[in-house]
């Protein structure tokens, strides 16, 4: 296993997940043989848990936001030579089998990228207004870049080498998954979602998006626009 | 008439202050001289902008200058917007470049072939 992956970087933003980053890293190490964590300038101990557990660990030397240290992850990967790229959630809300189906399909289909839906798939113990709140996030995304997503922010993903370098993310904060969608529909990348599961746990859904953040994110889009 | 010599000391000091930038920042330092020379010009002919506001169909001159701070001070705000967030690209081109060159490899993995 570990000799088949060695082409697969698995990338983690993670801004003070310092209890669970070690974990998370752990698990995957057992099946991947490169995790690197995007340490998005933490002020705990998130760098050195994740290398202790054997993840490369690129430190932003400021807080810079989700966005960005994917766009970190990314370029480092390619750097390193990666084949495929795959962005995984610090929080231990996303299952390894998924990223291996997920895998399967981008290979099969030689895509650029494969996106989790969680609405597609199973989810475990979605309260109610984060899923109110998802949907909306869904319709807005479908209306403004006119592609058929069934889940607009989920933080998994797998890419190919050439899917990767054709993203550019430049919303540094929660904005940058709408940012995904909208290069893949503009640069016509071949996507395709895969069902996967969402782990919520009290840790994660503390973690997670607000609803208030919902207007900051729309927000960011729009500045986008302007300047690009 | 107090409220006239207030009014033009103050867009005097706006016009200094563009003048000490012309050479530097040409754009700001003839933007602070020409809306200084114009308050002055405003406020010792106050009719003048009545008469501009009656040809455009506004009641008072007054009126004319408040609809116009709105708009520039709207097209102040986007354009600091737009130049806040290319800085913030700036800032973060920056930032993951250190990251990159800064990055910690696990000890495990020291066999790896360089790419």
């Amino acid at each position: 296993m570990m000799e088949q992956n060695r082409d697969v970087w698995i990338l983690i933003a993670a801004y003070n997940e310092g209890s669970v980053i070690g974990e998370v890293v752990r698990e995957l190490r057992g099946q991947f043989s490169n995790v690197a964590v995007v340490d998005d300038g933490s002020s705990d101990r998130t760098g050195d848990i994740a290398l202790e557990a054997g993840a490369h660990v690129i430190r932003h030397p400021i807080n810079l936001g989700q966005g960005a240290a994917i766009q970190t992850g990314l370029t480092y990967g390619l750097a390193r030579g990666a084949d495929y790229l795959v962005t995984f959630d610090a929080d231990g809300q996303h299952r390894i089998e998924d990223v291996k189906s997920m895998f399967e399909v981008v290979k099969k289909f030689d895509l650029d990228v494969a996106c989790g839906s969680r609405f597609l798939g199973s989810t475990e113990a979605m309260p109610t207004s984060r899923r109110i709140m998802l949907k909306l996030a869904i319709l807005f995304t479908r209306f403004t870049t006119g592609v058929k997503v069934t889940d607009a922010h989920n933080g998994l993903r797998v890419f190919s080498a050439r899917g990767a370098k054709q993203i550019s993310i430049t919303q540094n904060r929660m904005a940058h998954a709408s940012e995904i969608i909208e290069q893949i529909a503009a640069r016509k990348l071949t996507m395709q979602e895969v069902p996967v599961t969402i782990k919520y746990t009290a840790y994660s859904l503390q973690k997670g998006q607000k609803i208030t953040n919902s207007l900051s994110i729309i927000m960011d889009l729009l500045g986008g626009r302007m300047h690009k | 008439m107090i409220i006239q010599l207030i009014l033009t000391i103050l867009a005097l000091v706006v016009i200094c202050l563009g003048l000490v930038h012309l050479g530097r920042a040409t754009i700001l330092a003839n933007a602070l001289i020409l809306s200084g020379g114009f308050g002055i010009y405003c406020v010792w002919n106050p009719s003048s902008t009545t008469a501009v506001a009656h040809a455009l169909g506004v009641g008072r001159g007054t009126d004319l200058l408040i609809y116009l701070w709105v708009v520039v001070s709207t097209a102040l705000v986007l354009l600091l917007y737009i130049q806040l967030r290319r800085q913030m690209i700036l800032i973060t081109n920056l930032a993951r470049h250190i990251a990159i060159q800064e990055a910690r490899r696990p000890a495990t993995n020291r066999t790896e072939v360089e790419p």
